[in-house]
């Protein structure tokens, strides 16, 4: 819906002013920036995802373990935070540059997470066949193993190109002019907002595009193996002399992801002299807390539905809403944002800049997030359960609450968590929508960064880590973990 | 402690094409007794088990339990309301539940003592009496099938069905545990359906089994009339190892064949012929004893040892090679010259369409 109020704005001039702004220079500019960022960080990405995956799955490298479950973190790091850390560490750093290695390191995770997955779901006994029919170590990896993690990582590939093309945090820290940053200045900047509309439309375009892609390469399948591979311990490579030196690979990327945003708000808070105002900033966490939690709350009152319709009952209607809700997900928060601004000041007038409609533009955004852990958790109930329920006295309704609702309960409260997490950190959708005057953590740390206030700045960063960074990571990392758990004790 | 009666149950599903699930299942299951619904993947069986539950309604037919009238024209009585017990596959229990939680689920109308009693009582009945506390992943899938068992049966149910309950267990606990269920169905004097794809359970398990193939009720009887009298070839080979030989009818009950001159079973249905496929089990040739007449030569041109017993692939001079099933006292070896007599009933079935042996 709010694409279709973006296309209605932008075409409000006329095509003709519609096809002028498309067509300018700038406009292609703009596009190949973004191209070519989101290619440059997503083949960076793959390197370092697969690479780190491989090391702490299939070699003997040190504290692998550990590693294992921190090199996922990094992916909840607000990128404005991260940016920030950056830019005051290594001012030079600006443009192109910056905003890459913000950018890689906070969304390499998308393919790590994955690959790791699929690394674990590998059948030992191929690689084993393998070499046994004469190829090398290097040659099996590359001719068994990586056709192997095909899907998982381009699949991660994807959600990299899909974060980076809506990513607002870091690039607009870092002043490099790509679609999202651009969208946002001109429509702050002048009364005419035809412009960051047909931005808005550009950019997308090349979101549809981007899942266009992904649509197509899931439908064509990876190697599927033949019959159900037995879980079995994974070949552990001995490194030998390299088992510390491989150590450089995931510490640095650590370092560089976690290390500098950490140095970054100790750094801010003993720089300059302005100082936070502690009413302002209870006020602000207070406000992303209710944000965040009615959002999630309304997530969960459309997930639970369509969890159930989607996954009990697949057909045309329940591909749709699925279909409508990941659409939601990988639109850019910039995108929404505006989107619902237009559709807002014509036919909501009473909920603009109201925190209805900012609720709403995270449901728009978060659904999905919500709706892929309902999901996951009702297909763990068999629906046999139901059944004996009922020829055990209950009603069809009773059955559902005694045992299967109490059996998602989990999965609920785990997706509700991460939609409120997520709402916590958005920073884009929540400039464009929030009301006057309201802050939350984010809006607030982005105000004090931007009058370069640093030290006011720290504790807003601080508490943005604490409330919603560091819950995020334990959650992703216990999930993933009990994932992995669940499928090799089966 | 009812009976179950099913009259013309229909059943479609939706879908290009549609699937008909049931295609008009007639079966009664007489008070107190166990009944088998044997049939390959994809018969029906669980339809028509859903259907006896309420958990699914047909499109036409009826069915009763005990005087009640629970499915029939607009007429639909819901499961919790039909006093069926259901053990699924593979148990299916609550896992948010302790064993002690699974079994008292169905007692939640009963005061609170009396539940613990109840529980207390069908653990000890299943054998796992101080169970009660442990969870369901603690317990190996034996033990989790009696305790689906014991869920089952403590309310009380008129009716209890199992749906292949031990599919998913080892050969040798499979059946430990059959023996053990059917005898507690019995003692407890329970009506109960069993479906399953498996003749060894069905017919070791069951008192009367029914053969059902595309929805339909091919042959219902005790389990050695079933073995020794399959109504075709297909029920024949669906229920063990079968000897079939094409033949001739000579008369109102002999053929003649590869096996020689046989005289047919009494009482039963054979093809009219003139072909037909004789039909006999592996175990009733058997090596010639002097004085037993008439007799088929053959020669010994395989031998598959399986234990106690082999299988014995023999050539018979007549044209065509069979299968017997001989004690391995008995030291068959290849190459040896044998005269075989045929001991028991020989059927003549309708000579089989190629589909027949699908």
């Amino acid at each position: 819906m709010p694409l279709v109020y973006l296309v209605v704005r932008a075409t409000d001039r006329g095509s003709s002013t519609f096809v002028d702004l498309l067509v300018r220079d700038r406009t292609a500019e703009l596009v190949v920036r973004s191209v070519e960022l989101a290619v440059a960080v997503t083949a960076a990405c793959l390197v370092i995802g697969i690479g780190s995956a491989w090391l702490v799955t299939r070699t003997d490298v040190a504290g692998r373990r550990f590693l294992r479950v921190a090199l996922g973190l990094p992916l909840a790091l607000p990128s404005y935070v991260a940016a920030f850390s950056w830019i005051t560490l290594w001012p030079d750093s600006a443009g192109f540059r910056g905003s890459f290695v913000v950018l890689v390191t906070l969304s390499y995770p998308y393919v790590y997470l994955p690959v790791l997955g699929a690394l674990r779901r590998c059948d030992p006994a191929l690689e084993d066949a393998a070499r046994t029919l004469g190829l090398g170590r290097w040659a099996v990896f590359r001719r068994v193993v990586l056709p192997q993690l095909r899907p998982a990582a381009t699949g991660g590939g994807l959600l990299v190109g899909l974060y980076v093309l809506s990513d607002y945090g870091a690039v607009a820290t870092m002043r490099y002019e790509v679609l999202t940053h651009a969208i946002y200045r001109s429509y702050q900047a002048s009364f005419d907002r035809t412009p960051a509309a047909v931005l808005a439309c550009v950019l997308a375009a090349l979101t549809l595009a981007v899942l266009v892609v992904e649509g197509r390469l899931r439908r064509r399948r990876g190697p599927v193996a033949a019959g159900a591979a037995p879980i079995r311990p994974q070949p552990v490579h001995a490194l030998g002399r390299w088992r510390w030196p491989a150590l450089l690979l995931p510490v640095g990327v650590l370092t560089l992801a976690l290390g500098v945003p950490a140095w970054g708000l100790r750094r801010w808070s003993v720089r300059g002299s302005s100082q936070a105002d502690p009413a302002e900033l209870w006020a602000a966490a207070q406000n992303s807390l209710l944000v965040g939690v009615v959002a999630a709350a309304a997530v969960m009152v459309l997930a639970v539905p369509v969890a159930f319709l989607t996954v009990r009952h697949p057909g045309r209607w329940a591909g749709a809403a699925e279909r409508a809700a990941y659409l939601g997900h990988a639109l850019p928060g910039v995108v929404v944002g505006l989107g619902l601004v237009f559709f807002g000041v014509r036919f909501a007038r009473p909920w603009y800049q109201e925190l209805p409609l900012l609720v709403f533009g995270y449901v728009v955004l978060f659904l999905s997030l919500g709706l892929g852990a309902v999901q996951a958790s009702v297909a763990q109930v068999p629906p046999v359960l139901e059944a004996v329920a009922r020829t055990l006295g209950r009603t069809a309704f009773g059955a559902w609450r005694s045992v299967t609702l109490r059996l998602i309960l989990p999965g609920v409260a785990a997706g509700a968590a991460l939609v409120a997490l997520a709402a916590m950190k958005e920073l884009p959708a929540t400039l464009f929508l929030r009301p006057t005057g309201w802050d939350s953590l984010a809006t607030g740390l982005w105000g004090h960064l931007q009058a370069q206030s640093y030290a006011a700045a720290a504790p807003y960063g601080v508490a943005i880590v604490a409330l919603a960074a560091v819950p995020t990571a334990l959650l992703l990392a216990v999930g993933d973990r009990r994932r992995t758990e669940g499928a090799a004790g089966r | 402690m009812r009976p179950i009666a099913v009259e013309g149950l229909h059943r479609r599903f939706p879908g290009r094409p549609p699937t008909t699930a049931l295609d008009g299942i007639d079966l009664d299951v007489a008070a107190g007794s166990l009944v088998a619904v044997l049939g390959p993947s994809g018969c029906g069986k669980t339809t028509l088990l859903r259907l006896v539950a309420g958990l699914d309604r047909p499109d036409a037919g009826t069915i009763r339990i005990g005087d009640e009238l629970v499915e029939g024209p607009g007429h639909h009585v819901a499961p919790h309301r039909r006093g069926v017990g259901l053990v699924p596959q593979q148990g299916a229990l609550f896992p948010h539940l302790d064993v002690a939680g699974n079994v008292a689920f169905g007692l939640h109308r009963r005061p609170r003592p009396d539940r613990a009693r109840r529980v207390d009582d069908l653990l000890a009945l299943v054998g796992l009496a101080g169970a009660g506390s442990r969870r369901p992943d603690q317990l190996s899938g034996g033990q989790q099938q009696r305790v689906a068992l014991a869920r089952a049966l403590a309310p009380e149910p008129s009716v209890v069905l199992l749906d292949e309950p031990f599919s998913a267990l080892d050969t040798g606990l499979r059946a430990s545990l059959r023996a053990e269920v059917a005898q507690l169905l019995r003692d407890a004097g329970m009506t109960a359906m069993l479906v399953t794809h498996d003749q060894v359970e069905a017919l070791t398990m069951a008192d009367r089994v029914a053969v059902v193939r595309d929805g339909r009720v091919v042959q219902v009887g005790a389990p050695d009339e079933l073995y020794r009298r399959p109504v075709d070839g297909w029920v024949g080979t669906f229920l063990g190892d079968a000897v079939r030989v094409p033949g001739r009818r000579t008369g109102d009950r002999t053929a003649t064949g590869p096996l020689g001159d046989v005289e047919l079973a009494d009482g039963f249905a054979h093809h009219d012929g003139p072909e037909v496929m004789l039909f006999v089990r592996p175990e009733q040739l058997r090596p010639d004893e002097p004085g037993e007449d008439p007799t088929v030569p053959a020669v010994v041109v395989g031998t598959r040892f399986q234990g106690p017993d082999t299988l014995v692939e023999l050539a018979l001079d007549a044209g065509a090679t069979v299968t017997a099933r001989w004690s391995s006292t008995t030291g068959a070896r290849l190459g040896d010259r044998v005269d075989l007599a045929v001991h028991g009933p020989v059927l003549a079935h309708r000579p089989a369409a190629p589909s027949d042996d699908d």
